[in-house]
This record gives structure tokens, C-alpha cells and sequence, in this order.
């Protein structure tokens, strides 16, 4: 697989065909309007760092192009997947490798320099994993709520500076990171998920954490402040956590059988023992892959970055529940796996 | 192998993408889905009738109906 970069654009090639019937004549559906009279007047919005209204802004500017502006940030997104699912499968390559050779003591000098080649070698045979990866991240059918939702401009955007906050040098990373934030108030979990896919990087990267923490906190102590709907479920703590699992566990079992999808799912008519056993479950799982680490250590990295991007949703008490198009994000732990599945 | 089955599972998601992106073409179509799969949530019938008031009065009036009846049974709110 020497050419990433021409089976992306073949990958993106079949994006377009598939979200074709979008692409044309297709005005506001299902939208929250409260953005569509703002997105006219761009000057009042520079304040507020939000990229995905500034896009939206500028599809305004220009006459259109709303739809195929999200068909090809969600392009874009795949080729984020490509770059950072690479990366991981090579870091999880090395790990195993280095192990492997510090069992049977310190490597000479010859040896060093063979792994290092290998690792190069390998890099190239990871293409094809990642690839895999990003397919499934731009194909699944659970993306088609966020890329043909307008108000997923959001999602879009902040998981397209999630990625790169990821995958980019570090003075970049920290821009990419403070304005997904900015972007998406979900977005706050770029500081953990920065710690997950970076946390074994040099010192310098190490940097960017507690810059993006403080970022984070003046952000959303001035954000939770002006946007007081967050927190206006009519479910009490405890209740609202198991609801939203009930959700993510449906959602979940979307993305293994991708058939029933809906604009509105039915969180009303839940039976009480799923809400009961939806939290136990979801711990029982967490802890079952804890204990695989160390034999499947690329499960329990997907694992957790689909918590940590799905995390918000018990944090902030909005009155809804997980939907399809909150599943962007974390599309990327899912995608991750499936690459992981595909290596040779 | 494990390869074959991906690259088939890949084009599975594909058409199903491409069938479901078909919904999303018109409200009147995206309500029509969420009613197929949600009919006990009287909000999916509340946004049917919106949807259907400029071409079928009658089938909106019906909808609206329904959204009501369900609302009522389940003493639940009938519109977001």
C-alpha cells in the first residue's frame, strides 16, 4: 500500500456518491434553526472562537454549499482517522517489539538499528490497517445524521481539531485542542483523549496538557455560565447516568448492526430493568477490557477513547440523550478497531 | 481472509449508507423512517404532521391525531 494518499481520495470518491442525494436541492431538514439568522452576520461571532459557526458562515457568504461543506470536512475527518490509527498500530508495533527485546536483555548496538529499520518497514505495512480504519470511519452508516444533519456542523468541526489536536506537532496541537473546545462544548475531553493517543511522546508534547487543562477550565466556567440548558434535565443524577447509558448502549449496538436508525430515538418507553442494568453493564465491560490490556491493548485504547468522546454526556445534564450524530467522535475508538482487526 | 470479510463488511456499510442518506432528503421522508422505527414516541408523529401539512392536511390531521393519543396514553409531552 504505497499510496495512502490516492485510496483516500478513492475512499472520499465513494463518500460523495453515497451522500450524493444530499448534495442537491436539499434545504433545511430537521434543523435547529437557532443558528440559521446568526450565520448572516459573521462580525458578531468573532468573539466567540467557533469555527464551526464560522464555517457556517461562510457557506452563508458564498451562496450554498452548506451539505458538501460537511460531506468533505467528513473527508477530511477520514484522513485524520488515516494519519492517527497509523500511528497507534506503529506505537503498539514498537511497544510489543521493545518488549519483546528487553526480555532477553539489553540489545546491542546491530540489533538497535534492525528494529529501527523494521519499524520503518512496518510503518509501510501499517497503510493498509489504517486504510481499513479510516473506510469505517467515513462508510458506517451511524455517520449519516452528523454529515447530512446541518446542526452536526459541530461535531464535524470540533472532531476534525480533536484529530489533529492528536495527530499534529505540539505548538499546533494546542491551537487545534483550545479551539475545539471553543468549536464544541463535548469537546473538553480533547485533554484526556491528548493524554490517551500522546501520553507516551516526549516531554515537549507533555507541554500541551496542562495548557489545554487551564484552556479548558476558563473556557467552561465562562461557557457553562451563558448556556444554562445544559443542565436542564428533568432526570436526577443518578437516573439521567442510567438513561444515558441505555442510550449508549443502543447506540453501540448501531454501530455492530447498523439497521432501525432514526432522527428520534424512544428513550420514553425504555423498560426499567435496562435502565437498571445499563450501568452495571457498562462497568462490567469497562473492567473486562481493563483486564485484556496487556494481550489486547488496541481494544482497550478504542475502548477508551469511545468512553472518554461519550464522557460529556454524563457530565453535562442536557434534556438529550445520546443520538446518532453525538456518535462522530467517538466513531474514531470504533474505527480504530476495525484497523486493528485488519493488520495481517 | 479476515481482509475479504472487512472489504465485504466496508460495502455492506456503503449501500446501507447510501439508503439511509436517502432519508435525509426531505423532512416528510425523515419523519416517514422515524416513524417506521419509533411509533410509540408521539413526537415522531407530531414532526409527521408538521411535515405532511403543505401536501396532505387530512394524513397531518390524522398524524397529529395520533401523536395525541399516544401523548395522552403515556401522559408524556407531545412536541420537543
Amino acid at each position: 500500500m504505497r499510496r495512502p494518499a490516492v485510496t483516500w481520495l478513492l475512499l472520499c470518491g465513494l463518500v460523495l456518491s453515497a451522500y450524493g442525494p444530499i448534495l442537491h436541492g436539499v434545504g433545511l431538514i430537521y434543523e435547529d434553526t437557532h443558528w440559521w439568522s446568526e450565520i448572516w452576520t459573521p462580525v458578531t461571532l468573532a468573539p466567540t472562537w467557533d469555527l464551526a459557526h464560522w464555517s457556517l458562515s461562510l457557506n452563508a457568504w458564498l451562496g450554498g454549499g452548506f451539505h458538501l461543506t460537511n460531506v468533505l470536512i467528513h473527508c477530511l475527518n477520514g484522513w485524520l482517522v488515516f494519519v492517527l490509527v497509523r500511528r497507534l498500530l506503529l506505537r503498539e508495533w514498537s511497544a510489543r517489539r521493545w518488549r519483546a527485546a528487553m526480555g532477553l536483555g539489553l540489545p546491542a548496538a546491530e540489533d538497535l538499528t534492525e528494529m529501527l529499520h523494521d519499524q520503518a518497514a512496518e510503518g509501510e505495512r501499517m497503510a493498509l490497517p489504517a486504510l481499513i480504519a479510516c473506510a469505517a470511519f467515513l462508510l458506517h452508516p451511524i455517520q449519516t445524521e452528523a454529515v447530512a444533519y446541518l446542526s452536526s456542523r459541530w461535531e464535524l468541526v470540533s472532531t476534525s481539531l480533536l484529530l489533529l489536536a492528536c495527530v499534529a506537532p505540539w505548538p499546533l496541537a494546542l491551537i487545534a485542542g483550545v479551539l475545539a473546545m471553543t468549536t464544541k462544548a463535548s469537546a473538553m475531553v480533547v485533554v484526556l483523549l491528548l493524554i490517551l493517543v500522546r501520553g507516551d511522546s516526549v516531554w515537549g508534547d507533555l507541554l500541551v496538557f496542562p495548557a489545554l487543562l487551564v484552556s479548558a477550565m476558563t473556557l467552561y466556567a465562562d461557557r457553562f455560565g451563558r448556556l444554562p440548558y445544559l443542565f436542564l434535565s428533568p432526570y436526577g443524577i443518578i437516573e439521567y447516568a442510567a438513561r444515558q447509558a441505555v442510550a449508549i448502549w443502543r447506540m453501540l449496538a448501531l454501530v455492530v448492526v447498523p439497521w432501525g436508525q432514526t432522527v428520534d430515538h424512544d428513550w420514553i418507553n425504555v423498560p426499567g430493568w435496562a435502565v437498571a442494568l445499563a450501568i452495571p453493564a457498562l462497568l462490567g465491560s469497562i473492567v473486562e477490557v481493563y483486564r485484556r490490556r496487556q494481550t489486547h491493548p488496541l481494544l482497550w485504547l478504542s475502548a477508551c477513547w469511545i468512553l472518554l468522546a461519550l464522557a460529556p454526556r454524563f457530565v453535562i445534564r442536557a434534556p438529550e440523550f445520546v443520538s446518532e450524530h453525538h456518535m462522530y467522535a467517538p466513531m474514531v475508538g470504533v474505527a480504530l478497531l476495525v484497523g486493528s482487526w485488519g493488520r495481517s | 481472509m479476515k481482509r475479504a470479510g472487512l472489504i465485504l463488511l466496508l460495502a455492506v456499510w456503503l449501500v446501507l449508507t447510501r439508503h439511509r442518506v436517502e432519508d435525509w432528503t426531505s423532512n416528510l421522508r425523515l419523519w416517514r423512517s422515524a416513524v417506521r422505527v419509533t411509533p410509540c414516541l408521539p413526537r415522531v408523529h407530531a414532526n409527521l404532521s408538521l411535515a405532511l401539512r403543505p401536501i396532505d392536511p387530512i394524513a397531518s390531521s390524522r398524524e397529529l391525531a395520533t401523536a395525541k393519543a399516544i401523548a395522552e396514553e403515556h401522559q408524556c409531552v407531545v412536541l420537543r
